[in-house]
């Protein structure tokens, strides 16, 4: 049951990641035909800025939780890796205690924004008319997520200690 | 609190909580979730937060981010770049340290296509590293080749993060550095230290020829040799002026073109039946794991800049500067410095968030209203920037090529071979310090 449960998770993790992948090569394709009718003076795609701006922010936010779940937010572990790994495996623990509580503040605020925007009917007016409630709702949800995947650290503590070690592979500009 | 307290609270409590061990992103929110509370308002200001966060990655100056990052994943998973450094191998020959030149020359070509600096150094560790070392190269001049190349894939565009200097500077500045200004102005100074580079390798080879023993080339005929760099290499060169051609001309604004260098990488890489569908969603995924990581630090950070101006630690820091007379090229120094220092342990994503609030009033003081200026400080900042890269204990660089490199190569030697590099790319910063027009000629022509 429990490890039904962490692997559903872990596919809605990777399912958010994915999308955000899918979204930003469609959105390669229409950039390039947005370029084309524009200079066949056929037309242009008016839409596609905002919708880039939605889709990249929604996309970050969403995938987040998946990016923690391999250990690929960027962090500085030199003290980490210095120290004797009992030692490194209590500060890991405080170090995910301190991004579960912070996901807690992502996740009430963010849903304090979204109640706040609905109760206002507030609308973003720009090509579109975006709800904005419906904007902001990707915050708490990952928040929610992100806290999740905090607690799955430390309870798998050991092994996240061990991944730290692999910077090499670690995702990187 | 007074400016001081502030200050040191919030550049403390992330330097502290990074150094712990918590991801770059959680340590910038924890910091803007205290520095929110006591300074905008309690509650009021961490919805306002919550709703910045949301506006500053909703940015389309930074969609050339992802596609720039995207090309170079594409290059690499296919194998196109592979095939590229192995045209240019066969056309170098007789030069002292012929592989190291070959690392070097072809670490340029791939700079000139790919957005991602860890995808150049993974790429030439794993194509070049063992052949080098099998054939009895000093890990200095096998490896220093390809993690200072590497480091040029950040000067050269198209680059990622030249495009979040530019966005994130003139976030806080009052004078905007365009985008495409500062990665046209990034090109001259890559292949300067480029040339630089090499002239280093052949001299240092010909003073000591131990340092990369001469050995037998496999002999090829004219057409064997030029064949390759006709299919291989030359193509690459049109996605390069796909890229750079339309934005020069102004044509084309910096996110169409890195569109439009995506279509033209996947037909280059479908054109030699390298590029599969999984592929293709494969270097999506990368691309979206990258681009998640620096966007939600950005995402992270976006009211830190807003605290410290809030809380009066950006004017107080920059009054007592003013108190210290100091001229321009003392702050451009100071800057190089600060960044020089901060590169040991940070990543370049953070140095640049931690610096730019205060950097750039500075500059936008000193430098007065000429955006020339400023497009030679954002030149000089990326140089800083990459050496970052390069030295320990977190250059980044240092560890991806600690990650392909044989086994029994130490840690110890991937720096020793760094260092030297490292020299030549501070020289190189100093000669663009003193003569700005070698960041500003190409953009001045446009």
């Amino acid at each position: 049951m429990g490890a039904t449960l962490l692997k559903a998770f872990e596919r809605v993790l990777e399912f958010f990641c994915t999308v955000f992948a899918l979204v930003l090569g469609a959105l390669i394709l229409l950039m390039c035909v947005d370029i084309a009718i524009r200079n066949f003076r056929i037309g242009s795609l008016p839409w596609l800025i905002e919708l880039t701006e939605y889709a990249m922010y929604a996309g970050t936010f969403l995938a987040a939780p998946w990016v923690l779940r391999l250990g690929s937010h960027v962090r500085v572990d030199a003290l980490l890796t210095a120290i004797p790994k009992k030692a490194a495996v209590r500060m890991e623990q405080l170090v995910d205690a301190v991004g579960f509580a912070i996901s807690l503040v992502l996740v009430y605020f963010g849903a304090l924004a979204v109640l706040d925007a609905w109760n206002t009917n507030l609308v973003a007016r720009k090509t579109w008319n975006f709800d904005e409630w419906l904007l902001l709702l990707p915050i708490p949800i990952s928040g929610v997520l992100l806290a999740a995947e905090f607690v799955l650290r430390i309870a798998r503590v050991r092994g996240v200690v061990a991944d730290a070690y692999d910077r090499a592979s670690r995702a990187s500009i | 609190m007074d400016w001081v307290s502030a200050l040191v609270l919030m550049l403390g409590m992330i330097c502290a909580f990074m150094a712990l061990g918590l991801p770059v992103a959680f340590a910038f929110l924890l910091a803007n979730i205290v520095g929110a509370l006591i300074f905008l308002g309690g509650a009021v200001g961490l919805v306002a937060l919550v709703r910045g966060s949301m506006a500053s990655i909703g940015n389309f100056n930074l969609a050339p981010i992802p596609l720039f990052l995207l090309m170079g994943e594409i290059l690499l998973q296919s194998g196109v770049a592979f095939r590229a450094v192995d045209a240019i191998d066969r056309l170098i020959t007789r030069v002292p340290g012929r592989l190291s030149v070959v690392a070097v020359t072809g670490g340029t070509v791939f700079s000139a296509l790919s957005g991602s600096t860890i995808a150049t150094t993974a790429m030439l560790g794993q194509a070049l590293l063992p052949d080098m070392l099998k054939r009895g190269y000093h890990p200095t001049m096998a490896m220093g080749p390809i993690m200072a190349i590497g480091g040029v894939d950040m000067l050269i565009p198209p680059s990622a993060l030249t495009v979040l200097l530019a966005t994130l500077a003139s976030g806080v500045s009052k004078v905007k550095i365009s985008v495409a200004d500062l990665l046209i102005a990034g090109i001259l100074p890559g292949l300067i230290m480029s040339a630089c580079f090499l002239a280093y390798i052949v001299l240092r080879c010909r003073a000591n020829p131990a340092l990369a023993p001469v050995y037998e080339v496999t002999r090829f005929t004219a057409r064997e040799r030029w064949l390759p760099f006709v299919k291989y290499v030359i193509p690459l060169f049109l996605i390069f002026v796909v890229v750079m051609g339309t934005m020069f001309a102004g044509i084309a604004s910096p996110t169409d073109a890195a569109a439009l260098g995506c279509l033209a990488t996947v037909i280059l890489a479908m054109g030699y039946r390298s590029l599969r569908m999984k592929t293709l969603v494969a270097c999506l995924k990368s691309t979206a794991v990258v681009t998640t990581m620096i966007f939600f630090i950005i995402a992270a950070s976006t009211s830190f800049a807003q605290i410290l101006a809030f809380s009066g630690a950006t004017d107080g820091a920059l009054a007592e500067l003013g108190k210290l007379g100091l001229g321009k090229y003392a702050a451009i120094f100071a800057m190089i410095g600060v960044l020089l220092v901060l590169g040991c342990f940070m990543d370049q994503v953070s140095m640049m968030l931690l610096t730019l609030p205060f950097f750039m009033p500075l500059a936008n003081a000193l430098l007065g209203p000429s955006s020339f200026d400023h497009v030679w400080l954002g030149v000089i900042l990326l140089i800083s920037l990459q050496v970052g890269l390069l030295t320990p204990p977190f250059g980044l660089l240092l560890f991806v090529m600690k990650g392909v490199a044989p086994p029994e190569i130490t840690l110890r030697q991937v720096w020793a071979a760094a260092t030297p590099f490292t020299l030549v790319v501070l020289v190189v910063l100093l000669a663009i310090v003193f003569v700005p027009a070698l960041a500003t000629v190409l953009v001045r022509l446009m």
